[in-house]
Order: C-alpha cells, then sequence, then structure tokens
C-alpha cells in the first residue's frame, strides 16, 4: 500500500500523466469528428453507408477508442522513466522486494491506462455526436456506449500494461516510446488493414473486433479489405486482449526479478 | 564492538571482468568507515551488491547479519547514496522526498527538517533540475537521513561539493558519528577523508588492500602515501 501512495504521488505530481490524457483526447477527437463527413465522401467503399444504418452510427462513435497509443506510452514511462530520470535505484531501495515495485506499479499502469482511455473516449464520443448533428442520421444501437465504455476500460487497462512491460524491455524511454507510437500507429495499422488474416491478433485489430461493427470496407485501388466476419467474436477478442497484458505483465516482473539496477 | 555491515567473500563478475574480487571486511557499528579506492576499483559495485541493487556473483553482503533485501523496512535503518541523480528532474525537492516518504512510511513533515539540516530550506520549491550538483548531493544526503537510519551508506558523497560543502561534509559526518550512527562512506579522494573518518578499508581492481583503523593504516604518512605503498607491494 505505501508503494502504491508512492507510486501515486509520482503519477500525480508529474505530467505524464496529465499528458497522456490531454495527447488521448485530442487524437480521439481528431479522429471522431471528421469521420461522418470522410464517411460520407468514401461512401462508395462501404456497404451500405448511409447515416441510417446504426453500424455505421456504431462504428463512428468506435473512432472515439482512437487515443489508446497514450495508455501505452503512460505505461512505457512509468517503467522506462525511472531509468531515464535515474530514480530506479531509490524506487529499489524503498522496496527491495522487487516484485511489490512491479505489482504497484502494473496496478497503476491498469488503472491510470484505463482512466485515460475513459476520459479520452468518452469526449472523443462527444465529439462524434456533435459532428453527427450536422447529417441526417439514425442513433446507435442500444449496446454502442456501454460496449464503447467498456472497451474503453479494458483497452486502456490492458495496453497500459502492454506498455509497461515494453518500458521494462527497453530501459532507454525514448526510444521505446518512439518504438510504441511506430508500432502501433504505423506497422500494426498497416498490417490490420493489408493482412486482416494476421491482423486480427494484434491489439488493433482485437480492438476493431471488440467494437463489433458490422460494416464491409473495400478498395481496389489499395488494396485493403475491411471484412468484420474475417475478426474474432468480441467475447474472444476482449479475452485475447487481456491474455496478452497478462503475458506481458508476467514478462516485466520477470525481467525486473532478474536485472541489476543501475 | 558490534559488526554492522560485513562483506563475506563477496564477488561480483560482469561479462567476465571482476568487479570485486572475494572482499572479505567488517564494519563496526558507532564509527565513520572510509572506503577507499581508486576510481573503478569496485567500491560502488560492493555498495550496489550490499543494498541488493545488484546481485553477487558469490559471496554476500550483510547488514546487521540480513540481505538488505530480506531487512524489514530497510529504508527506516538504512540511509544511502548511491547517486545525486534519482530525482524527478522536474519536481521540487520537497515532492521528491514526498515520494521517498510514502513508499518508506515516514511522516510527511520529515521533509523540512531533513531539508533544513542540509541546508536546503530555502530551494524547498525548487525543482532539481535546477540544482547545481552539490545541492543534487545536499539533496542525496537529506533522502538518505529522512528515515533518521542507524546506518548510512554514502557512495562519493563529496562529489561535485566545493570546500565549503566538504567541510560541512565533515562536520555533518562527525555529527552523525557523534550520535551513535554507523557511517559506511567510499571515496577515491584519499586527503580529504583521512580528517572524517575512524577506519579505512581500501580496496584495488576489486580486491582488499588493507583494513583498519586510520592510524594503524596510515603509520605516520599521508593516505595517499599509505595507499601507495599498500598497491605497489
Amino acid at each position: 500500500m505505501n508503494l502504491f501512495k508512492s507510486e501515486l504521488r509520482k503519477v500525480l505530481y508529474t505530467k505524464t500523466f496529465r499528458l497522456s490524457i490531454l495527447g488521448a483526447t485530442f487524437i480521439s477527437l481528431l479522429s471522431s469528428i471528421p469521420s461522418p463527413y470522410i464517411t460520407q465522401q468514401a461512401g462508395g467503399l462501404i456497404q451500405n453507408a448511409s447515416f441510417m444504418n446504426p453500424e455505421i452510427i456504431n462504428g463512428l462513435y468506435s473512432k472515439a477508442l482512437a487515443g489508446y497509443l497514450f495508455s501505452a506510452i503512460f505505461g512505457v514511462i512509468l517503467m522506462a522513466g525511472e531509468f531515464k530520470e535515474m530514480t530506479a535505484v531509490r524506487t529499489f531501495l524503498a522496496s527491495p522486494k522487487r516484485i511489490h515495485v512491479v505489482y504497484s506499479k502494473l496496478v497503476i499502469a491498469v488503472l491510470g491506462g484505463a482512466i485515460i482511455m475513459l476520459i479520452s473516449t468518452t469526449l472523443g464520443a462527444v465529439g462524434a455526436y456533435f459532428a453527427l448533428k450536422h447529417y441526417p442520421h439514425t442513433a446507435p444501437t442500444s449496446s454502442m456506449l456501454p460496449t464503447l465504455l467498456g472497451d474503453a476500460l479494458l483497452t486502456g487497462a490492458s495496453i497500459g500494461v502492454l506498455g509497461l512491460a515494453v518500458g521494462t524491455l527497453i530501459r532507454n524511454q525514448n526510444i521505446a516510446v518512439t518504438g510504441t507510437i511506430i508500432y502501433l500507429y504505423i506497422v500494426e495499422r498497416m498490417i490490420v488493414l493489408f493482412w486482416s488474416t494476421g491482423g486480427k491478433w494484434l491489439p488493433s485489430g482485437l480492438l476493431t473486433a471488440m467494437m463489433n461493427v458490422n460494416v464491409k470496407i473495400s478498395s481496389k485501388i489499395g488494396g485493403f479489405n475491411y471484412d468484420p466476419s474475417n475478426y474474432l467474436k468480441p467475447t474472444y477478442a476482449a479475452m485475447l486482449l487481456v491474455g496478452y497484458s497478462v503475458i506481458a505483465g508476467a514478462i516485466a516482473i520477470k525481467v525486473s526479478l532478474s536485472r541489476d539496477i543501475d | 564492538m558490534a559488526v554492522a555491515i560485513e562483506f563475506d567473500k563477496l564477488t561480483k563478475e560482469y561479462d567476465g571482468v571482476l568487479a570485486v574480487d572475494e572482499l572479505s571486511a567488517s564494519i563496526e557499528s558507532g564509527r565513520i568507515t572510509g572506503f577507499l579506492g581508486p576510481n573503478g576499483a569496485g567500491k560502488s559495485t560492493a555498495l550496489r551488491c550490499l543494498l541488493g541493487l545488484a546481485k553477487p556473483t558469490s559471496g554476500s553482503a550483510l547488514i546487521e547479519g540480513s540481505t538488505y533485501g530480506s531487512l524489514l523496512k530497510p529504508l527506516q535503518r538504512v540511509g544511502a547514496v548511491i547517486d545525486s541523480a534519482g530525482f524527478h528532474g522536474s519536481l521540487s525537492a520537497q515532492r521528491n522526498l514526498l515520494i521517498i516518504c510514502a513508499a518508506a512510511e515516514i511522516p510527511d513533515l520529515r521533509v523540512m527538517e531533513v531539508l533544513t539540516m542540509v541546508d536546503l530550506e530555502d530551494s524547498v520549491n525548487k525543482k532539481v533540475k535546477e540544482f547545481s550538483l552539490g545541492m543534487k548531493q545536499r539533496l542525496s544526503l537529506a533522502a538518505a537521513l529522512l528515515s533518521d537510519p542507524d546506518i548510512l551508506i554514502l557512495d562519493e558523497p563529496a562529489n561535485g561539493l566545493d570546500p565549503i560543502g566538504i567541510a560541512w561534509l565533515r562536520d555533518l559526518l562527525r555529527s552523525l558519528a557523534q550520535s551513535g550512527k554507523t557511517v559506511l562512506v567510499s571515496s577515491h579522494q584519499l586527503a580529504e577523508m583521512q580528517n572524517s573518518v575512524d577506519d579505512v578499508l581500501v580496496i584495488n581492481k576489486g580486491k582488499l588492500i588493507v583494513a583498519g583503523q586510520i592510524d594503524e593504516v596510515r603509520q605516520g604518512q599521508s593516505l595517499e602515501e599509505a595507499f601507495l605503498r599498500y598497491v605497489q607491494r
């Protein structure tokens, strides 16, 4: 409990958490507000792209989940930041039982990641709501909001832990953060877009599956295909994402216990 | 006199290179012991093993008969200065110490007391990144003194201190010893340490060269001359 309190003070005193919320909200709004316009312009690529189709509206609201990158960055900095600031020594002197340090960081990664996503997704959804007001549209399905917020919490918590594991493995904070951004926003998105068979197993693919948006998108020009029937069922996707974070957490624990502290 | 710290054939190897080679020595309670040797002698590595930050390849380093990791509430018994960095640069001195207080169950009120002890009471709210190296050293000492521990382990605490700071550190060490605390202080500045310590452990290339009361080790010479004599044997 003491270590948790200490870790909480670090989070509240430093800017990382507040900046992560701001960054996630910015990305979320950037994704959700223009999406009705983009969807309308790309109507030819999307089957049943009418705003009278509740699935389309659900899909537009799901753009509010786009800020998950910042849950990952928060997790990365939570651990890699200790080595960048060289505070790891002091942290481990306070608690030489390193397992306790890692447990408290895991709890903070789960809570912090979830809060970042909850706030950014809620504000992003509000952005989508106001953006849709400019178009005649139908209401989303009744399950949209609880699914969206549930996915936000689950994704934020899981991705936060994945970020923590990356920060444990790659102690250079700049490399860890840059690598995470490049992987999540470029590499993984390309894989999900162009190779959904493999992409469906990755966090972005799982997030897409969890929203259960039944809209097909295809483009002969870009060569990409989005077909929800290729993706896992939402429950399985959620379970797999949690599974990934459990494995990542176990790796973080093992690595932290075995290394000398510089 | 009781033994506070004990190294028993402590060996630490990094990638095939011996940083500490079968170091055996005892540090008595209530005395200031200088842990001396040139840069790269293995002092910091030995202290890191003592504090559980590095795992010994073989042998042991114990504090009051236990490894640091098995001490109950270690920060309340042992204060350590290992690195003058180790603080969040964007946070004030006060907030950095409050983070440590939370981890070690130390009352927050203690922060102002220790900042006053190290003459940083005017820099309580100043960001650590704006501190000079000497101020960071004082802050490290404040962190080590937070819990008023019985044992202090200080790795090169004089680094970055100006002559006034060094004199201040000497007085601080002396007052700590007078209050019955055990201080193990490492330094490569032999001349400066000969005025501050009761006992010395001298190591070179990871091996113990000599240990004993400072007057016995010096044999009328300066500590530097005595060190060279032992190394060249």
